[in-house]
């Protein structure tokens, strides 16, 4: 199980990842704007892996991932990026993220990638910890 | 303007065996009327003038009124006279107050000793004799009935004084040139109002597509959110198959959209297109890869050995998207059978040819089938889905890169795609790196 952060506007998205990633027995929190999701990342302790919409009102999800890339007890959590832009255009730089969906993606592939994210990364730092212990 | 001093100008710009002004200027307006290439035109009038009255310089001066400032756009100079256009540019009007009046006035300024001008046009003369000019003549160009500028004629030689006939005649070449002039500025405004009104529709579109995405996205969702639920009870396979065909829907939707986007997309850049050298071995691997990995049975790459020496001036993600197109459209229309990549030099361009061994084009349709919205429906039998806008797209990208493409099909057997570049010359790399090293 690992903690979860939604951050997107669009509400029937915002459910369906909800719902779906805490199928799979996540602890998801559903941020709808970037100000309510900037709030959350900064009071809370960080989670594991957050969703993040590109267009987002308050702070866009663009500035929301150099935001968490440049503050010390965030920039190591895996960003996965949904967006309805046109490909390319003012995208954050590839090593920010760790993966990207184009609306409309099939949410199952996202669920997907997540998990995939979340044990590779748990891999890793278990890894970590016993060559460093 | 005329003083009563020495003149320098000559009473007649004609002397035997010249072509009179008379002449000179219905040849110039002529040309001027029917000038494809306006700026050739007035250099070769002010040539014509300048040689027919004798002039040391032959000059026109365009004033930009919103930045108070002119700039000298056109020279003659007679031989051994020193041409002057390159430091005349950007001269705030403020520093030629007595000028620009007479000009606004509609004033001819004719200026037969410059020694002699009077202490309001001190700023002036201070000018003219800095540019060793002793003797002038100016006519005002109106455009929109705005003073848009000025024709000059510096140092005439021999002396005499300006008949009225020799003025009139320049007065009616400066209003040939005002009406040149006019007709120029109408097409540019023209050009530019059409221009901004394709940008704004592109943002207009661009904008429409992203706001629709999410929506469609959130559908997409719900439905497979759907279909999680239906699995979990029993009896819900009507349910499950009515969602498939749902998903279908909105996936069809979004390939729509994403094609109108890119025929936008396409457009758009029409503005900014970025071209660099590129190695068009690198687009044809690039481009196939996807293709490669899903159907790489199917595919065979053929390249000439000097292929790293196949260097186009283009843009590779735009020219990848052409080759992409293209290979899509052979899996789409050809079930089965290989599809052939080939890459070859002809002369000074390279070639990349797409074959097929699927359905063909009919010959009458080998040309149509490169026009917006034109879709081979009856080729197939059925709905190939889309807007037809896939190869008005390759066409458009092609052409912009200064190449051409066409189609070699035999119905029933399979079709050719080419696409012609033109290469790179040798040489003309800038910096001396190659391109992907």
């Amino acid at each position: 199980m690992a903690r979860i952060l939604v951050i997107e506007d669009e509400a029937a998205i915002a459910l369906v990842l909800q719902k779906l990633l805490a199928g799979k027995g996540h602890d998801v929190t559903v941020a709808l704007d970037g100000k309510s999701g900037w709030e959350e990342l900064k009071l809370a302790p960080p989670p594991d892996l957050i969703v993040v919409d590109l267009f987002l009102p308050g702070i866009s999800g663009r500035e929301l991932v150099k935001l968490i890339r440049s503050e010390r007890r965030l920039d190591h959590v895996p960003i996965v990026i949904v967006t309805g832009a046109v490909k390319d255009e003012g995208f954050p730089p590839v090593e920010s993220y760790q993966a990207l969906f184009e609306k409309p993606f099939d949410p199952l592939d996202l669920v997907e990638s997540v998990n995939r994210i979340i044990t590779d990364t748990s891999a890793h730092s278990d890894c970590r910890e016993t060559s460093s212990g | 303007m005329t003083t009563m001093g020495r003149p320098y100008l000559k009473e007649e710009w004609n002397s035997q065996g010249k072509p009179g002004l008379e002449q000179t200027i219905a040849a110039i307006s002529t040309r001027l009327a029917n000038a494809s290439d306006l700026d050739g035109a007035i250099n070769q009038s002010l040539r014509d003038l300048g040689t027919v009255g004798g002039a040391g310089r032959a000059y026109l001066f365009l004033i930009r009124a919103e930045e108070g400032v002119m700039d000298n756009t056109h020279e003659w100079c007679r031989a051994g006279v020193t041409p002057q256009k390159d430091t005349l540019q950007n001269l705030s009007l403020s520093m030629f107050p007595w000028w620009m009046e007479r000009l606004v006035e509609d004033d001819i300024i004719c200026i037969e000793d410059v020694d002699k001008l009077p202490p309001i046009a001190s700023s002036e003369k201070q000018h003219l004799v800095r540019q060793g000019i002793k003797a002038l003549l100016c006519l005002p160009i109106k455009v929109n009935h705005e003073l848009a500028g000025f024709i000059g004629f510096d140092n005439v030689e021999n002396t005499g004084k300006w008949s009225k006939d020799n003025r009139l005649m320049l007065r009616l070449f400066a209003e040939l040139l005002g009406n040149a002039l006019e007709k120029r500025r109408a097409a540019e405004a023209l050009r530019e109002a059409e221009l901004e009104r394709e940008r704004c529709r592109n943002r207009f579109i661009q904008t429409a597509a992203h706001e629709l995405r999410n929506p469609m996205g959130g559908i997409k969702g719900l439905l497979s959110l759907l279909r999680v639920e239906a699995k979990k009870c029993k009896g819900m396979e009507s349910l499950l198959e009515i969602t498939d065909l749902m998903e279908r829907e909105i996936d069809r939707l979004s390939e729509l959209l994403n094609e109108l986007l890119e025929a936008f997309r396409v457009q758009e850049d029409r503005i900014s297109f970025s071209l660099q050298p590129v190695r068009l071995s690198d687009v044809v691997y690039d481009a196939a890869q996807t293709f490669y990995a899903i159907k790489g049975d199917r595919f065979r790459i053929v390249t000439p050995s000097d292929a790293h020496t196949l260097i186009v001036m283009g843009d590779k993600t735009r020219l990848e998207e052409v080759v992409r197109n293209l290979l899509s459209n052979a899996v789409k229309f050809s079930p089965s059978g290989g599809i052939e990549i080939v890459l070859r030099r002809s002369g000074r361009f390279a070639v990349v040819s797409v074959s097929d061994q699927g359905i063909g084009v009919p010959q009458e349709q080998t040309e149509l089938i490169f026009e917006p919205f034109f879709r081979a429906r009856n080729l197939l039998g059925r709905d190939p889905g889309g807007f037809g806008l896939g190869l008005y797209i390759c066409r458009d990208i092609v052409e912009r890169h200064g190449g051409r493409i066409w189609l070699q099909s035999v119905e029933g057997r399979g079709s050719t795609f080419f696409v012609e570049l033109p290469l790179l010359e040798e040489g003309s790399v800038h910096g001396g790196s190659n391109p992907g090293d």
